[in-house]
């Protein structure tokens, strides 16, 4: 049979093992529902009461959201979620409130925040940690241990802007004669850094000590 | 701009963009290389003569870091300007502190000096004055202060220098500041500096980690808090926005003040800045950043915790405010406006730490003069004024972590200096000072367009502190915490 150029004869033939196919999932999915294991369900309670509501959170199965003594909050006593904001029926009729007292009043006797200093430093990168350690370490007045550190950060440092400051601190540190012999090594072995910025920064400063 | 040039102009991106174009005749939609976003930005460089003042913009940030040697031979080097600007070395002097930021001219009319705050540990100098003529630094404050940060002169002619400390950064009132020498405060909290007669603590303006102070001229000052989220616990807030409206505003047109006691800012009460106005301005909290809002009261005995209010009293909260600035402009005309910035975070994204939030700048209105400065609290809110905030300039990968801005006097311009870490790249570059147009009459609220106008060629450096004087001509700025271990002011002039 043909409509409109349309074989509706093979077009039926083709569609009959999918329906078949749905009528029987549909039947198995009717068996499946009677058949299953009933919630308790407390007296009087209706699909949205509390104690469903805990079957659905997966109380009742093992897990545990809170304490087991926990009250249940009766449904009429349960806070009321406020108004769909997305409503745009509803937004014009809001009552304000009187006074926004959802808002707790400062306490200067209240626990400040934990003290977390300047910003810059506080929660700084890793890197930039360095680089703070750094500048610290290249004003302070120069011994063994900040040499040391300068010198294996100029060696090691995989960033350039933290070699340079590792020379900028050596640089620092010859001021005192007796640390040059040790700052003049790492200078000139910092000549040949991969990075230009660096390789220049230590050239002057080793010319500025040891003569070009 | 004459016409000549408009044409000249127009005609230049045309074949710009037919020339990118020409070579994408075998892709599918024929679309031009350069996309319309692109047309613009290249429109806004060909115009920069006319729109910002110099004849071009830097076509990238510098890589170059200069030697110790180099920038002590000319420390003019450490700044590559856009052509047509120039660099004079306003101070290097070896006793200049190294990390010079926030700074102003002085006094206000016929100005001699530059009065800077350092930015070091307590044991280190706080505040310094540097003549314009000679560049030789003397110390105002030589100890005691952490972080000082930000630093105004007041309408009636004494000094404001704040910590950057958190809770307990402080403020501090300095009369007199050409002759006030080698002071020591204490360390901590509100005891008697070593010269009382001119250097004082105001406790009455709270405490948390100042840094924008944006004084209107009868005294009601904005006030900012360098907080980053999740300080102390993830969830918790950033910075917050203060107004602290004197008992007694002062009388524009009076003469400097004599004494300490005088200041306007010995007693007065403090507003934080909440966005949301919606039902009882209660639309309150996260995604709910810009737009209007309200002055909450921050009631408490002097000197109150202004980080812990702000955290009780659900203030809204940026990434890391910094520098601020009042629009002269708008106060001509009898508004309030003000500018500022948040600094963000801007680590590589190759790195775990990358946040890619480059900051912004953003702008607040807040009514007229009148308005901005009266009390009119109704259940805890100040009603009389509406603050509304809206990000003016969004940062970018490119201009990135903005710190310290100016707007140029009769241009508009915004200069913004970058905070960012380009150092730490895959491939380095330098930080930059960026040039802005503020919004038009367009119908968004965002600026106009950016072009990089100066980059530092230091990568241990940033700049800091940039400001215009009265006349817009000269631009100075500090290449803070330079490879040369002293401080460096600069004075860029040329702008057309």
């Amino acid at each position: 049979m043909s409509v409109d150029g349309v074989d509706t004869a093979t077009s039926s033939v083709k569609s009959g093992p999918v329906l078949a196919a749905l009528l029987v999932g549909a039947v198995g999915l009717g068996v499946y529902w009677w058949s299953r294991p009933q919630e308790p369900v407390a007296p009087g309670s209706t699909a949205d009461s509390p104690a469903s509501l805990s079957a659905l959170s997966g109380e009742g199965a093992g897990f545990r959201a809170g304490p087991p003594s926990a009250p249940v909050v009766a449904l009429a006593d349960a806070p009321q979620p406020p108004p769909a904001r997305n409503d745009p029926n509803a937004e014009p009729h809001e009552a304000p409130p009187s006074k926004p007292v959802e808002f707790p009043v400062y306490d200067a006797s209240a626990s400040p925040p934990v003290e977390s200093g300047p910003a810059e430093t506080a929660g700084a990168d890793p890197a930039n940690q360095r680089a703070a350690t750094l500048r610290a370490t290249g004003e302070q007045a120069g011994g063994a241990a900040e040499l040391a550190l300068l010198i294996e950060s100029l060696r090691t440092d995989p960033l350039a802007r933290n070699r340079l400051l590792a020379i900028s601190g050596l640089r620092r540190l010859a001021a005192d004669e007796s640390l040059q012999p040790q700052v003049l090594d790492a200078l000139r072995a910092a000549q040949s850094d991969r990075d230009t910025n660096v390789a220049r920064n230590a050239r002057d400063a080793y010319a500025e000590f040891a003569g070009p | 701009m004459n016409r000549f040039m408009k044409i000249a102009v127009a005609g230049a991106v045309t074949a710009a963009t037919a020339a990118a174009s020409a070579h994408d005749y075998g892709r599918i939609h024929h679309r031009p290389r350069l996309d319309f976003g692109q047309r613009i930005e290249a429109l806004t460089r060909l115009e920069s003569l006319e729109l910002f003042g110099f004849f071009a913009p830097l076509a990238d940030s510098s890589t170059l870091s200069l030697s110790a040697t180099e920038a002590e031979a000319n420390a003019a080097r450490l700044l590559t300007v856009a052509p047509g600007l120039r660099v004079r070395v306003l101070s290097a002097a070896a006793n200049l502190a190294p990390n010079i930021d926030q700074m102003f001219l002085f006094p206000a009319k016929h100005p001699t000096h530059i009065i800077a705050c350092n930015e070091q540990g307590s044991g280190q100098i706080g505040v310094q004055r540097i003549n314009i003529k000679t560049g030789v630094a003397e110390t105002i404050i030589s100890s005691g202060l952490s972080s000082c940060d930000p630093a105004r002169v007041t309408p009636w002619g004494t000094v404001i220098v704040g910590e950057e400390n958190g809770t307990n950064g402080r403020l501090f009132e300095i009369l007199d500041p050409l002759n006030t020498n080698n002071v020591t405060v204490p360390a901590s909290g509100f005891g008697a500096s070593s010269d009382p007669a001119h250097v004082v603590a105001r406790p009455a303006l709270g405490q948390f980690s100042f840094e924008g102070i944006g004084i209107l001229p009868n005294g009601v000052v904005y006030l900012t808090d360098e907080n980053r989220p999740g300080g102390g616990g993830i969830g918790n807030p950033g910075g917050a926005l203060v107004k602290f409206i004197p008992s007694i505003l002062w009388n524009s047109g009076a003469a400097a003040i004599t004494s300490l006691d005088q200041s306007p800012w010995t007693a007065g009460n403090l507003y934080g800045f909440r966005v949301g106005r919606n039902t009882g301005n209660t639309d309150v909290g996260q995604g709910n950043e810009y737009g209007r809002g309200v002055w909450v009261e921050i009631a408490g005995a002097a000197p109150i915790n202004l980080r812990a209010a702000a955290s009780a009293l659900r203030l809204t909260a940026y990434y890391r405010p910094e520098d601020m600035s009042v629009d002269q402009d708008a106060l001509a005309d009898g508004d309030v406006r003000f500018c500022g910035t948040n600094t963000g975070q801007e680590v590589p994204d190759t790195t775990p730490n990358g946040d890619n939030h480059w900051g912004e700048v953003y702008c607040v209105t807040d009514g007229t003069v009148a308005e901005a400065s009266a009390i009119s609290v109704t259940a805890g809110i100040n009603t009389a004024s509406i603050p509304e905030y809206h990000t003016l300039i969004l940062g970018t990968k490119d201009f990135a972590m903005p710190d310290n801005l100016d707007i140029q006097p009769g241009t508009g311009v915004f200069i913004v200096d970058e905070d960012g870490e380009g150092a730490i790249y895959d491939t380095p570059h330098n930080n930059d000072i960026w040039a802005c147009l503020d919004d038009g009459d367009d119908t968004d609220t965002l600026t106009d367009g950016c072009v990089r106008a100066m980059s530092l060629n230091d990568l241990t450096a940033e700049p800091t502190g940039g400001f215009f004087d009265a006349s817009g001509s000269h631009y100075y700025v500090s290449i803070q915490h330079n490879i040369t271990g002293h401080g460096v002011i600069l004075d860029v002039s040329g702008w057309r």
